[in-house]
């Protein structure tokens, strides 16, 4: 039986998940899914950052295991990442992409270590982008949004890089090492309901959604006590999912058995059936609960330390308040948790800052929580048996949320418009020719909060299938000033009055796209000044220079160069190059925010 | 059918190649044109094509930026490991280009890869209209935050320039000076006042 066991490590909140299954020579070992520890939420095959005392570079791991010794030891297996500037010297002619990272693979030194759990510093949001076809490919949203990605692996026995996956990396089936579908942010409708609440783990909700949050998952553990025909809660919707892994192998899948009874409820409905089904009610509780605490976290270990948190639970209020470290730690002092003193600590009182705080009294270096990098003793996890369990409830999921959408709403499925390739019968204008008469035509209409992704034959298929106009249309994103959460597009429609039409009825109306996104538009084209002159940054001092480079220009020769490092003009090339990556930085954080808005925003409205 | 789909595929498959052969080149100024590109970057491999970016988004002066399709991918790496190794300057300076890879929602004329998707018309009766309308603003309130900061880095790059100006401007009066204190003797007459030798033995 799961027992719900809120203990403090060092201060820090921790209380263990679902469990899996013993093990060990003498079973003395237990293996669990998942814990929580200082309020967030850790499942098995999460990536993690991990702290290294002095060193400033986080380490990126995968959990590949979770399990506490008797003793009340509790580790976790860290499969590693390689950043690109550990394995420089095996790269050879392989450049890393930007934010690439490299998965260890093989046998050696540097594939897995076991690490105490007190290490972890927090969950890292890592995209796998391997064409691999056990790969669900992310969205261009999840990529801009992941702080890695990786498709590549580096063999540490044989110190090569591979696109390859094996079928195991270090004893862990390799689709669970892939990007996990309930991970990516699909944008498709059907994914909408458990969007959401995928990267709940990784994004954290506002304060504002913690009461609202915590009482749904009480009416969720109420419902999983007694019977399951009530309100429905959307967040549990992954929590079920993880923990029908916790089914035993015995026991059938009640296939069909969840009846919709409203398309809305089909799916989540099924998950519990499953879970209502299992031993492992228990579970539920604790991990709903543990949910509880994992509202309150957000994506990036240093953000850690603001959580200080007025609508707090009073369990965490004890954990949270001052001086109440001292007291729980007082009390446990027997306890093996409070030995492996982590070195990560918090300060309740003041700043939340983290610390290193020496070991006292245990000075065994296989306690200390030192990352470590050993080599990991082998322990046969007995993990596939749940396994094809799990993959059916995961297919299930988005397959009758799909239905739901077609029984409740007037929904119309995007479909080639008929006549598009007679465009392409002529070769006709240049869409700059086309966008300037139809701007004087009054044609041109300027369409917004479209996916990024969207190609222009995709904006014609969906004007053409929403409001039934033929269209001629492109999408319109700039690569460096856009915004990655957004798109935009151009349509020209037949005829002004068309235009106009189209204007009016997804203005006034509601044209909703995939993924939350209605669209909103404007007529005619943007002002756009016209390009000055001269071009901020290029610098001339006289004259005669000026008229150097117009000679230059017309012969296009000898107009470009790489700058060399002991001139002026270096030196301020290399202030541009600060300036263009603090704007770029910028850019990024302030999109990276906008599509955090907006996924809070969809969860609170799948909530509802 | 079969067929059609099997074309857009390949077309897919074709842009795909052709995206990995690109690189985006960023911070151009006005002037450069696709035969200054080309020059450019055939230094570092064979340029095919080069298509510029029209800005029909943002209501500012914003840099140009151009997609460049070499005719190998390897040549992609060494573009932009050589922009990015050396400031890199093209028809003019000291303002450098960046060069990066493209991605495929840079090209507004790309294939659509095979794809489902459902659109619907929210009833204005529908709860969800409240909150379609809210995340239309939402998006509209994003839209402007981004233009904001976009400006507001405008600005700064405005500033940049000034003060890098003011800088050169200065350093070229001071060679200036040295120059003409050099030609009209003021430096021989100064040698002979103070009774120094200027030749070099």
């Amino acid at each position: 039986m799961v027992e719900a066991k809120g203990e403090t490590s060092g201060g820090l909140q921790f209380a263990w998940g679902a469990k899996k299954g013993r093990g060990g020579t003498k079973k003395n070992v237990q293996f669990y899914y998942s814990f929580t520890f200082d309020n967030v939420e850790y499942w098995l095959y999460d990536s993690v950052y991990l702290f290294d005392e002095g060193d400033p570079e986080p380490h990126i791991g995968k959990i590949a295991k979770i399990w506490e010794h008797s003793d009340g030891r509790k580790r976790v297996k860290i499969l590693w990442f390689f950043q690109p500037g550990e394995i420089k010297a095996y790269l050879g002619d392989n450049v890393p992409q930007e934010k690439e990272i490299f998965l260890a693979c093989g046998e050696g030194d540097g594939l897995a270590d076991v690490n105490p759990l007190e290490t972890l510093a927090g969950k890292c949001c890592v995209v796998c982008t391997s064409k691999d076809e056990r790969n669900p490919q992310p969205s261009q949203n999840d990529l801009a949004m992941a702080d890695y990605i990786y498709y590549r692996l580096f063999d540490v026995g044989s110190l090569t890089v591979s696109e390859k996956f094996p079928d195991k990396i270090a004893d862990v089936e390799v689709k669970d090492i892939l990007s996990r579908v309930e991970d990516l942010t699909q944008s498709s409708a059907s994914r909408l309901e458990v969007n959401g609440i995928d990267e709940n783990g990784m994004v954290g909700c506002a304060p504002v959604l913690n009461s609202s949050s915590r009482s749904d998952l009480r009416v969720l553990d109420n419902r999983l006590v007694g019977d399951y025909s009530g309100g429905i809660v959307n967040s549990a919707t992954r929590d079920n999912d993880r923990d029908s892994k916790s089914l035993r192998e015995g026991e059938s899948l009640p296939d069909g058995k969840a009846s919709t009874q409203t398309g809305t409820q089909s799916a989540k409905d099924k998950v519990e059936l499953l879970n209502s089904v299992s031993n492992h009610v228990e579970a539920n509780f604790k991990s709903a609960k543990s949910k509880a605490g994992s509202s309150l976290l957000s994506d990036k270990p240093s953000k850690k330390m603001r959580l200080s948190d007025g609508s707090s639970t009073p369990r965490e209020n004890i954990q949270n308040g001052a001086g109440a470290k001292k007291s729980i730690a007082g009390s446990d002092g027997r306890d093996a948790s409070v030995r492996d003193s982590p070195q990560l600590q918090r300060i309740p009182s003041d700043k939340k800052k983290l610390t290193f705080g020496s070991d006292g009294d245990d000075a065994s270096v296989r306690d200390s929580p030192r990352l470590q990098r050993i080599p990991s003793d082998k322990k046969k996890l007995a993990e596939n048996k749940s396994k094809n369990l799990d993959e059916s409830v995961q297919k299930a999921a988005p397959a009758s949320s799909e239905n739901e959408k077609e029984a409740t709403y007037q929904t119309v499925e995007v479909t080639r418009r008929p006549d598009t390739d007679r465009s392409k019968w002529f070769k006709g204008l240049t869409w700059e020719v086309l966008m300037e008469k139809a701007e004087t035509e009054q044609t041109l209409v300027y369409i917004q909060n479209l996916d990024p992704s969207y190609t222009s034959s995709d904006v014609v298929d969906i004007i053409y299938n929403a409001l039934n106009l033929s269209c001629k249309a492109r999408v319109v994103n700039h690569p460096t000033f856009g915004n990655p959460n957004y798109g935009q597009a151009y349509a020209i429609f037949k005829s002004r009055d068309a235009a106009d039409k189209a204007v009016s009825t997804i203005n006034s109306g509601c044209l909703m796209l995939p993924d939350g996104r209605p669209l909103f538009c404007s007529k005619g084209m943007l002002q756009i000044p016209k390009p000055l002159p001269t071009f901020t940054g290029h610098l001339q001092i006289d004259k005669i220079k000026l008229q150097m480079q117009r000679e230059e220009m017309k012969k296009a020769v000898s107009t470009s160069h790489c700058s060399q490092p002991n001139t002026i003009e270096y030196d301020m090339a290399m202030e541009w190059i600060l300036a263009q990556e603090k704007a770029t930085r910028c850019l990024r954080e302030l999109h990276k925010r906008h599509y955090e808005e907006r996924k809070q925003f969809l969860k609170r409205l799948n909530k509802k | 059918m079969s067929s059609s789909s099997e074309q857009a595929r390949k077309a897919y498959a074709e842009f795909e190649e052709k995206v990995k052969r690109t690189v985006l080149l960023e911070n151009l100024s006005p002037h450069v044109t696709a035969s200054v590109i080309k020059t450019a970057v055939d230094q570092f491999g064979t340029a095919v094509n080069v298509e510029f970016i029209p800005n029909y988004t943002l209501p500012y002066n914003i840099p140009q930026a151009a997609l460049v399709e070499m005719e190998d991918p390897k040549h992609v790496d060494t573009v932009i490991s050589m922009m990015t190794d050396f400031p890199f300057m093209m028809s003019g300076m000291p303002r450098p280009v960046r060069a990066r890879r493209a991605q495929p929602e840079m090209f507004a004329d790309r294939p659509s890869p095979d794809r489902k998707m459902q659109v619907r018309w929210v009833d204005p009766s529908d709860p969800d209209f409240e909150a379609a309308k809210k995340l239309k603003l939402l998006a509209k309130g994003h839209h402007v935050e981004t233009l904001a900061l976009i400006k507001k880095q405008l600005e700064e790059e405005e500033k940049l320039a000034k003060q890098q100006l003011e800088m050169l401007t200065a350093n070229y009066k001071k060679y200036e000076m040295i120059e003409n204190v050099m030609k009209d003797d003021t430096l021989g007459r100064l040698a002979r006042h103070y009774g120094i030798s200027l030749a070099d033995e």
